[in-house]
């Protein structure tokens, strides 16, 4: 191959230049900054004060509620994450089917993840109404008490707020598995067919394997998505009741927006960013592996 | 490029440049104000809008929902915008003379006058003036349905805590909800607490306050703890509508409205919004909080609303221009138009007083609004407010007893202390 020449470079460079200082001005000074803060105390009007770790001391502090936040998030990203996977690879495998109306049973399915996050909260919020809501009217129907406080006990929230999230990025994940099915080869099922397998062989024997790399990407975005939620947890619950819906993020606007400790809520955002490289590393690392 | 063709370029580009700054000399002197009332934000624009007009200037008006107007406030001050007068939340004004955000406004005022002298109080700090009082004097107090107290065969108007549970009763026998209460918005509970310390304070909530955050007393002395039991006993006692610490207050005010709660305990705000949803005086009354102990006064709580301010780093050319809109806004006149136009009871300013307010309103005016004491979360904290709201909402859900609540506020309050607050006074 011919080596690059000095016009070459300066070409390159002229056309990586916006980019990259989109990437510095907008990426990597804030997260600078964020990280310079994080080692601060700062209450936005006040000049930053250095104060090292002391930041990190206070979120690992036992019985603090970063730590309750982090449990909390981690739940939430278990039951996200296992939901949204399994009900879009159902969907997808149904949708991968010869069936009339597909194309608009596909729309249908991926429209709630166009809807806002904040008209959806909002909108499940008056469906999880204990007094008006039409789901405790719906269940009414059968006999079931009609009073659920869906995000009022403290037990249920979480579970209820999951149910909103899974809800509303099925549709997302369920696009990329029928993308991966549609890649199969027929003839492998042929085969299959022709050896007698059962369907649930079949899945696991081949559906499974083959889609592998796709479940990966759904599963990392998936979990990125869990611990990067705010919004909805936000319109619905606040983080309440008494905590029980607390995540990463919501923690991180009280203690920044409501309380002016800016310091505090930098190092949460750092913690946060620890995460998601310990969930890229994970994936890179399992891709190379399926790769192999 | 040839030299003429630069010299031409060159006249160009100073002739833009003049023409620029000839337009910006002539432009309107203009201010920039904040405000925290998007309520009633449609009200003050026709206040500007007449200043604007009488001054020839322009007055950019910024509206944001109370609970998050300090975070644009806060982006605004760190990038340098241009902020000249903030319409802020009577509960942040502490805050923000405490951190040199607004300007002390004591020399710079010749109208104290103007207003009822313990409107001042909450916005003075060390003898110092940062705020003078907004629009109207806040209170308090149970917004009840009279066609369902009729309904449920309620005569009498409850004045003790068990008078109110046995209502209570009835209005559940009758089908309805008696207390409608947004608890998943928790920053509506400690009003609740603010009710039952005044009583159980002996009407020394503020100064009772003061002490605890001067270190002169604890969040876990008994006052504070029979306050917070006293709450323990309405969520145990099932006062609220079902699912209180899921439901939003707009929520609430809807189950209010359509008539699936009897009662709303909410302030003088609210009076706007009945009216807007159709009630009338004929459809609503108040009555105080019910008393939960003997020998003390059923006191409401309340306050002056909120607060006009100017910003400390205000350009000094627009200092004369924000002084004259604060006169403008706070004069006798124009608070009586804001007071009107946004439903409210009472004026802030001593001379103003309404003439045609129906019965609901002269309950609040003439009832509740002589017995009322400050918000207390105007003193707290924000630590503390969030530490009470919190475990507010967790005693009404009986999540926690009204000890270990205490004890966690007092918690925070400790680990305040240890880093260095101190309480600005």
């Amino acid at each position: 191959m011919k080596r690059a020449s000095t016009k070459d470079w300066r070409a390159a460079w002229i056309f990586l230049l916006p980019a990259l200082i989109f990437f510095a001005v907008f990426i990597i000074y804030p997260f600078v900054e964020g990280l310079i803060l994080s080692l601060s105390v700062w209450d936005g009007f006040s000049p930053p004060a250095f104060v090292g770790l002391r930041n990190y001391e206070e979120l690992f502090r036992p019985g603090g509620l970063f730590l309750k936040s982090l449990a909390n998030n981690s739940v939430f990203a278990v039951y996200t994450v296992i939901g949204k996977n399994v009900l879009a690879l159902f969907l997808a495998m149904l949708l991968n089917s010869k069936i009339r109306g597909r194309a608009a049973y596909r729309t249908i399915l991926f429209l709630p993840t166009c809807l806002s996050f904040v008209a959806v909260g909002l909108v499940w919020g008056f469906i999880y109404n204990p007094s008006f809501g039409i789901l405790n009217a719906f269940l009414s129907l059968f006999g079931h008490a009609s009073t659920i406080s869906w995000l009022g006990d403290p037990g249920l929230a979480l579970g209820s707020v999951a149910f909103v999230d899974i809800w509303k990025w099925t549709g997302y994940h369920m696009v990329l598995y029928l993308a991966g099915l549609q890649t199969i080869p027929s003839e492998l099922y042929e085969a299959a067919a022709v050896d007698g397998a059962s369907p649930v062989r079949t899945l696991g024997y081949i559906t499974i394997p083959q889609l592998a790399p796709v479940i990966v990407v759904n599963v990392v975005i998936s979990l990125m998505g869990a611990y990067g939620v705010f919004d909805i947890v936000y319109v619905m619950t606040r983080g309440g009741p008494y905590n029980a819906t607390q995540m990463l993020l919501t923690n991180m606007y009280e203690v920044t927006f409501q309380q002016y400790q800016i310091g505090l809520g930098s190092a949460i955002v750092v913690m946060l960013f620890v995460i998601v490289m310990l969930i890229t590393v994970l994936q890179n690392r399992i891709g190379r592996r399926l790769e192999e | 490029m040839s030299i003429s063709a630069r010299r031409r370029l060159f006249i160009m580009a100073l002739g833009l440049i003049l023409l620029c700054h000839s337009t910006s000399a002539f432009a309107k002197p203009s201010l920039v104000v904040y405000s925290c009332d998007p309520q009633g934000s449609a009200s003050m624009q026709k206040v500007i809008d007449k200043f604007s007009a009488a001054n020839d200037c322009e007055v950019k008006l910024q509206t944001y929902p109370s609970d998050s107007y300090m975070q644009v406030l806060t982006a605004a001050v760190n990038a340098g915008s241009q902020i000249d007068v903030v319409f802020a939340n009577g509960q942040d004004v502490r805050f923000m003379a405490q951190k040199g955000i607004i300007m002390d406004l004591t020399s710079k005022i010749k109208y104290f006058d103007r207003f009822y002298p313990n409107m001042l109080v909450p916005y003075t700090f060390s003898r110092k003036v940062y705020g003078i009082p907004a629009i109207a004097a806040n209170t308090s107090g149970v917004y009840y349905s009279k066609q369902l107290f009729a309904k449920a065969g309620i005569i009498k108007l409850p004045s003790t805590y068990d008078e109110f549970v046995r209502a209570s009763s009835l209005l559940k026998k009758s089908g309805v909800s008696p207390v409608a209460m947004g608890g998943g918005d928790i920053y509506m509970w400690p009003m609740w607490f603010f009710q039952t310390f005044a009583q159980t304070s002996k009407n020394r909530s503020f100064e009772r306050t003061v002490d605890t955050l001067l270190g002169k007393a604890k969040f876990t002395d008994p006052d504070y703890v029979e306050a917070m039991a006293a709450l323990a006993s309405m969520g145990k006692d099932d006062l609220f509508i079902p699912g209180v610490n899921g439901t939003s207050m707009d929520s609430a005010r809807a189950a209010f409205v359509s008539g699936k709660a009897a009662m709303f305990y909410g302030g003088t705000w609210e009076l706007g919004g009945w009216y807007k949803s159709g009630m009338t005086a004929d459809d609503v009354g108040a009555f105080p909080f019910p008393l939960i102990k003997k020998d003390v006064i059923a006191q409401a709580t309340g306050g002056p609303g909120n607060a006009y301010v100017v910003y400390s780093k205000i350009d000094p050319s627009r200092m004369d221009l924000a002084l004259k809109l604060l006169d403008f806004v706070s004069s006798d006149a124009m608070s009586e138009f804001l007071v009107i136009d946004t439903g409210n009871t009472n004026s802030v300013n001593k001379y103003v007083k309404l003439s045609k307010l129906d019965s609901l309103q002269s309950t609040l005016a003439t009832d509740l609004l002589p017995k009322t004491t400050t918000f207390l979360d105007w003193i707290w904290p924000p630590e503390i407010t969030k530490a009470f709201q919190q475990q507010i909402q967790a005693v009404i859900g009986q999540q926690t007893t009204p000890e270990k609540a205490m004890q966690a506020v007092q918690a925070v309050f400790d680990d305040l202390v240890k880093k260095g607050y101190k309480f600005f006074n």
